[in-house]
């Protein structure tokens, strides 16, 4: 390539943003060198290149963040809710090609209801273990309840969701009471409220290792509907699912203004057990 | 008029949409550097600071058709289009043979070679600065200026070059000066 004074100064543009090949560039070079007068432009047009004030900043950031909010998870929630439902469709399907004899999960829509007089469930209390079971006694899976000192009536019995039924009894454990209702924040009822205006679960372990189990619903659906029954079942089957050979029992109970839900996890390892009271929001 | 560039052209792939964490993440990484880009076009605070708020607002609105690979050129083209909407409403658009060159050379005082440089810059026609800037504020290539500036690459490589000649005339010019 010919380099004269008249292409020079495109040359040291193009030596400059890199545009040069490498042996163009060497001749370039070579020129620059010889030639004061081009040395000159060289350092001259090198002083063009601008450097980023880094020091001005937006001070005004806090304004353009965005809280973390349910916006897209809530779309991964609906879905998740899609799959659980069609999961529980084809679930309840399966269990109606079975025979009835074999079933291994309750339907809690046709669970028998209990005699008004039979039973009463604890509204604030967890159902409570009988430690003085004897071991013929902690093969029945039906948990010992005891007497509510706020009347609710169950509306569904407790059933075992176990095709063999545990050799000891769960151990009940009772659900402290910051997470009845409490531990849901307001914040989670209203995203709930916005995005999911039905049920969901959360589990979370607690010091002693054990699983306690958040439930929140919304306002103004006390008493959870099939569908929303068969959601909690496919979401509690789904929680319990890292677990080896996990057995699920869920009771529902309602009076008042209050729901309970009973559910028990029984697995080769551990059997724990909680009830849950929840409360509609005020 | 930067839909059709920036749109992704499928969404079955939802992986690909903007999450929250994303977009406060381009407002982390990205509005410093378009609020330098704006101020030092418009000389401003106020302005910049006005159409850095309008950029991220249409980011947001736009977050699901906006992939994170290209939200900074679309940051980018946002705020520029802006700006020469701008420009336009108070008729900033100055031609550089407006400017009498030798105008400031003995009228104003120059504490170093950063005032030098920000005077030399301030005096070229907006569509230099913007391109020159890009280039060297935020090392685009011709073509991604060029899409963001609404040029052709030829026309970018041009306005950069006589930014540049511009520019090293004045350095020229100050080196006799001093």
């Amino acid at each position: 390539m010919r380099i004269d004074d008249e292409n020079m100064e495109l040359m040291l543009f193009d030596l400059l943003e890199g545009n040069l090949d490498a042996e163009t560039e060497r001749i370039v070079r070579e020129e620059i060198a010889d030639n004061p007068v081009w040395e000159r432009e060289w350092k001259l047009i090198q002083k063009t290149v601008l450097i980023p004030e880094n020091d001005v900043v937006f001070e005004k950031k806090y304004l353009l963040l965005k809280p973390i909010s349910t916006a897209n998870t809530g779309t991964m929630y609906w879905r998740w809710i899609a799959v659980s439902v069609a999961a529980c469709l084809i679930f309840f399907i399966w269990l109606g090609t079975q025979d009835q004899s074999k079933n291994i999960l309750p339907d809690l829509a046709t669970v028998k209801p209990i005699r008004p007089n039979q039973k009463t469930v604890e509204s604030n209390q967890a159902v409570q273990p009988n430690p003085s079971k004897s071991e013929s006694q902690k093969t029945e899976s039906v948990p010992v309840v005891q007497k509510a000192k706020e009347h609710v009536t169950p509306i569904y019995e407790p059933e075992t969701i176990t095709k063999n039924p545990v050799q000891e009894s769960p151990v009940f454990r009772k659900v402290p009471e910051p997470i009845i209702g409490l531990t849901v924040s307001e914040p989670h009822f209203q995203q709930m409220a916005i995005n999911k205006p039905i049920l969901t679960l959360i589990p979370m372990p607690s010091d002693s290792g054990n699983i306690q189990n958040h439930l929140a619903i919304i306002p103004g659906k006390p008493e959870p509907d099939k569908s929303l029954r068969n959601l909690l079942i496919a979401d509690i089957a789904k929680w319990i699912e890292p677990y080896r050979n996990p057995k699920l029992k869920l009771a529902a109970g309602r009076g008042d203004n209050k729901l309970v839900l009973m559910f028990t996890l029984n697995t080769s390892s551990y059997h724990a057990a909680a009830v849950v009271q929840l409360k509609t929001k005020e | 008029m930067f839909g059709v560039t920036f749109r992704r052209t499928t969404r079955n792939n939802d992986n690909s949409r903007m999450t929250d964490k994303e977009y406060n993440q381009c407002v982390e990484d990205y509005s410093d550097s378009l609020y330098r880009f704006l101020l030092k076009n418009m000389k401003d605070r106020m302005e910049a600071e006005n159409i850095v708020q309008n950029t991220f607002e249409k980011l947001w609105v736009r977050k699901d058709d906006v992939i994170m690979a290209t939200a900074k050129s679309f940051m980018y083209k946002v705020a520029y289009n802006n700006m020469i909407d701008e420009f336009r409403k108070n008729k900033r658009v100055v031609s550089m043979n407006a400017v009498n060159e030798n105008r400031h050379f003995h009228q104003e005082h120059y504490s170093g070679a950063t005032e030098v440089i920000k005077m030399a810059v301030n005096r070229l026609p907006e569509n230099q600065k913007t391109v020159i800037i890009l280039r060297d504020y935020e090392g685009y290539d011709y073509k991604t200026i060029g899409e963001i500036t609404g040029m052709s690459e030829a026309q970018v490589k041009i306005n950069i070059f006589r930014a540049r000649q511009t520019l090293k005339e004045y350095f020229g010019k100050m080196e006799q000066v001093i």
